[in-house]
């Protein structure tokens, strides 16, 4: 009883001390969920996401996955036992769909934490302090992304071998230019805002000026570009897996899947079009949300 | 006796449809403007002078905005009932509206002759608006035509040397410069009424005095009715000899501005007036009005300056105060002028 | 007099630009504020005095002269002496909707600078956030509450909390009710007053609105293009005004009196920039309505005193009043 009346006064006080913020959450959520467009992009994302964290728990056949063969059962179309068929080594297409899922989204989450930390990192930096550091991260940002991602991911797995790792560290190198770029932008239009100014003039230094103010307002447009790219980094490692450079056998990855399936098209369609499908609904999910994303936390529509 | 004024607001009520609920903005607002009159429509932020001043010429968009009850007659006819072809012609030839920023006011790629071409064009409804015409014949003699008289009417509102400058880019103007471009363009093909929403706040005191000359002569020589809306009571003093005080989106008071200024009615009036520092007063003795402009989604009911008056009573939350005249011509809408000046006595005590 | 608390000495800012057009913002301003005082600087566009506010806590570097603040120059202080400096020198901004980060509570915002220094934390912290709301007459509840719940007026009494909480000596008001309504400006105005009486401090008022400065002032300097052209008392400027641009702003400003009709004597017929200066000469010559004798053209006119601390600018005046 007394517990009981203690949480409920302590939860009201963060209610009040809270208000305001909650309200803006409220009306933030209201106007997110209004764009169905939007609405479909998160169910999706949540789905996947739900997907993948528990998916080995659930899949049929998850020594499929981990390099058990069984010849008898190659090739054998969607039916009751595999509810997408077999691939070639009789290993269960829905097991491996779906346990690609978590690699896919794995392998996303890591590139975009590696080329983000990077990237604003280098970014802030340019931006802020102006002058010749300026110049050589932004002129070393410009070579950069003159290189077509592929190929240079293409090289350095090439230099370095193959292998799920190393793709991951060759889509970080290709992404971090883009957000760098961004956040340089964006930092040189905030720096000029009077409310920076005004810490100036409290006697903030430059960290307390970048950590409190800047980075902050940088938030939003990252958070918008992340869950845009998010989608085309799942699309890049699947596109090296279909060269055969990324995740390697007996790894499941869609891309790997799709290129393999290939030689069994159209007779057995199943073993292409099944990944297929994963992947495009994974990129459609994140592109949607992430353009809801942007609807929603355009700095364009606060609320007065 | 009195002729048909120009312009008639009755019992004006608009709104604002947004994500937090429907502001109701205007409530209630009633509004003169008779033919050659220059009326002064002042008050502070979100009475909605800038509302209804643009509500005549439909220019507010709608949705969010709409009028739920009220009249807005101009030359007879009533605004809120016509549309398409009809309201524009109302704007291309009958009204003129300046605005605040002459900054943004021109489009910063095209030419001032560009423009101002346009704009007479426009407003003789000889423009054509069809993609790459500029070169029939027709229309070629027209815009010649309309640039000779878009030169006579940059040299009629002061801009110097206007052959040469008209070629010039709206960047190479200063802002007083701007500003008598655009009320060029406002009063070419001579409308009856020129609105003009702040036309001088965003200018310096010595060129914001050389627009309220312009303004003034324009209103001698092409007998233009001019309803000039803004917050500084210099410039209604100077300027307008009818002055309407709004307040949360109703007219608390009007009539000449003498009559307002020097022996204000409404306690709204009587707080602006005592909040500007004019010269001799002593320091420490301006008074603001306590409290601040209530939110016009959840607006107090009757009289809405009733949580901020010193001398509210029961009746003014009861209903909107009673429009009554004080004087000849002077009109004020406040409970404690109904008996007829018992209540006048309280209020200058 | 008291001290001098603020001695500018011969500021310069030029910011270059294309060919030979440099802008001078600040064209060699010299001024004295003393401990205690209400200074205004008055100023319309392109007068350089948001430039020079910006320049005292060297928010932006000058390009030459001296800034003495409290005896000390600040131009020998290193960085981190300088921050120690800034908590001095306060400044309370124009537009009370984008001088604050529009993400941060009251709270934080009030508190910035006392952690920024490390003053405070904690429940001590909280108390102070809370003092400074009431010093300014806002509700200490609404502490999480974020900038834009509240209204512009409230805004700026948060700008102004935020700006006494270090106890600084000097206050840099740069237009600080421009953006409001005419009676929170009052009451805005009566806070200052108020809060200058009690906590004993020096305000440099720049504004462009005469009126205020003669309301809240003691003694007033004018800028035009990057100079001082007029500076004295109130009753020096305002009465006797001897500079042709002084009188022209006293005359164009629209008085709220209906029967001092002035429009039919405006006073200064020209732009700011269609009647540009040349750069030799004085800068007000292009526009002048006064009649100009040959130095006008040729010479600057230095600031000159011409008696009892009124100076002016100008070869028009001499040496005694009321020409």
């Amino acid at each position: 009883m007394i517990t009981a009346s203690v949480i409920t006064r302590h939860w009201t006080h963060w209610r009040t001390e809270h208000a305001s913020q909650i309200t803006d959450l409220r009306r933030g959520l209201y106007r997110f969920t209004r764009n169905r467009l939007s609405v479909v992009g998160l169910t999706l994302v949540l789905l996947l996401v739900l997907v993948a964290i528990s998916a080995p728990t659930w899949v049929p056949y998850p020594e499929d996955a981990t390099g058990k063969v069984n010849m008898s059962q190659r090739l054998k179309p969607p039916g009751a036992d595999h509810l997408f068929g077999t691939d070639e080594a009789g290993r269960d297409v829905f097991t491996r769909t779906v346990l690609a899922t978590r690699t896919s989204l794995q392998v996303g989450v890591i590139i975009l934490v590696v080329a983000i930390s990077i990237g604003v990192t280098l970014g802030a930096i340019a931006g802020y302090f102006g002058g010749w550091v300026n110049q050589i991260i932004m002129r070393l940002t410009d070579i950069m992304l003159t290189f077509p991602g592929i190929f240079l991911a293409l090289a350095i797995t090439a230099a370095l071998g193959r292998g799920m790792v190393n793709a991951m560290l060759a889509l970080s190198v290709t992404w971090w230019p883009g957000y760098c770029r961004l956040v340089e932008a964006m930092v040189l239009k905030v720096r000029e805002e009077d409310y920076v100014l005004g810490a100036r003039a409290i006697g903030a230094g430059s960290r307390w000026v970048i950590w409190r103010h800047i980075l902050p307002n940088l938030l939003t447009p990252i958070i918008v570009k992340a869950s845009m790219d998010f989608g085309f980094a799942v699309l890049s490692i699947a596109a090296l897996g279909f060269i055969g450079v990324g995740v390697q056998p007996p790894e499941p990855d869609w891309g790997s899947m799709i290129a393999q399936g290939r030689r069994y098209i159209p007779a057995s369609w199943w073993y292409s079009t099944f990944p297929g499908l994963f992947m495009f609904i994974t990129v459609l999910g994140f592109n949607l949300l992430g353009d809801g994303l942007r609807d929603l936390l355009d700095p364009n529509s606060t609320v007065r | 006796m009195v002729a048909q004024p120009l312009v008639a607001i009755r019992d004006l009520y608009a709104e604002f449809v947004t994500i937090d609920g429907v502001a109701r903005v205007l409530n209630g607002v009633n509004l003169t403007v008779q033919k050659g009159d220059l009326l002064g429509l002042v008050g502070e932020t979100g009475c909605g002078k800038s509302v209804t001043a643009m509500t005549i010429p439909r220019l507010l968009p709608e949705p969010p905005t709409r009028y739920p009850r009220g009249e807005v007659w101009f030359r007879g006819e009533n605004v809120l009932e016509k549309t398409g072809r009809a309201l524009r012609e109302l704007r291309a030839r009958h009204i003129g509206v300046i605005l605040q920023d002459p900054m943004t006011g021109l489009n910063p790629v095209f030419t001032v002759e560009q423009q101002m071409v346009d704009a007479i064009l426009s407003r003789r409804g000889e423009l054509d608006a069809r993609p790459f015409t500029g070169w029939l014949p027709s229309n070629r003699q027209r815009r010649q035509e309309a640039r000779r008289h878009a030169i006579q009417l940059l040299h009629r509102v002061g801009v110097p040397e206007p052959e040469r400058r008209i070629r010039a880019y709206p960047h190479e103007y200063s802002g007083g410069m701007r500003q008598r471009v655009l009320i060029a363009m406002a009063v070419a093909g001579r409308p009856e009424l020129l609105i003009a929403d702040e036309p001088t706040t965003a200018v310096d005191v010595s060129v914001q005095a050389q627009i309220l000359r312009l303004i003034v002569s324009l209103v001698r020589e092409i007998d233009l009715t001019v309803l000039l809306i803004t917050h500084n009571i210099g410039v209604v003093a100077q300027l307008c000899q009818r002055t309407a005080v709004m307040y949360a989106g109703n007219v608390v008071e009007s009539g000449s501005t003498r009559q307002i200024l020097r022996s204000p009615r409404h306690p709204y009036t009587r707080g602006l007036l005592r909040a500007i520092p004019t010269d001799g007063v002593l320091r420490g003795s301006l008074e603001g009005i306590p409290g601040s402009v209530p939110s016009l989604l959840d607006p107090p009911p009757g009289c809405r300056f009733h949580p901020r008056c010193a001398h509210a009573r029961a009746e003014c939350t009861a209903a909107l105060p009673p429009w009554i005249e004080v004087a000849p011509g002077h009109y004020v809408a406040c409970v404690l002028y109904a008996d007829g000046g018992a209540s006048t006595a309280e209020l200058l005590r | 007099m008291s001290e001098v608390i603020l001695r500018l000495h011969n500021l310069y800012k030029v910011y270059p630009a294309g060919g030979n057009h440099a802008v001078r913002a600040v064209d060699g301003v010299s001024l004295d504020i003393c401990a205690g005082e209400s200074f205004g600087l008055v100023g319309e566009s392109g007068s350089g005095k948001s430039t020079l506010a910006r320049l005292i806590p060297r928010l932006v570097e000058p390009t030459s002269g001296d800034i003495i603040f409290a005896g000390q120059s600040l131009l020998d202080l290193t960085e981190r002496e300088l921050r120690k400096v800034r908590e001095q020198i306060q400044i309370v901004f124009q537009n009370p909707y984008s001088s604050l980060n529009p993400r941060m509570t009251v709270r934080q915002l009030i508190a910035e600078p006392l952690l920024v220094h490390r003053r405070l934390a904690g429940a001590a912290l909280d108390e102070r956030v809370r003092e400074m709301m009431r010093l300014v007459g806002l509700n200490p509840e609404h502490t999480n509450r974020f900038p834009h719940e509240f209204s512009g007026g409230q805004r700026q009494r948060i700008g102004i909390a935020r700006a006494l909480v270090l106890e600084p000596t000097l206050l840099l008001l740069d237009e600080p009710t421009s953006a409001l309504d005419v009676s929170v400006q009052a009451q805005i105005l009566n806070l200052l007053i108020d809060l200058q009486a009690r906590l004993r401090l020096t305000y440099l008022l720049i504004t462009h609105d005469l009126s205020i400065v003669r309301y809240m002032c003691d003694r007033v300097a004018l800028m035009y293009l990057g100079r001082i052209v007029e500076q004295g008392s109130i009753a020096q400027v305002f009465d006797h005004p001897q500079h042709p641009y002084t009188r022209a702003l006293l005359a164009d400003v629209p008085s709220t009196d209906p029967d001092q009709r002035m429009l039919e004597h405006v006073v200064l017929e020209t732009d700011i920039t269609t009647a540009a200066w040349s750069g030799r000469g004085c800068r007000f010559s292009p526009r002048c309505p006064a009649a100009q004798v040959a130095a006008c053209q040729t010479i600057d006119p230095p600031l000159r005193d011409i008696g009892a601390g009124h100076r002016v600018a100008c070869h028009l005046v001499g040496g005694r009043e009321g020409v």
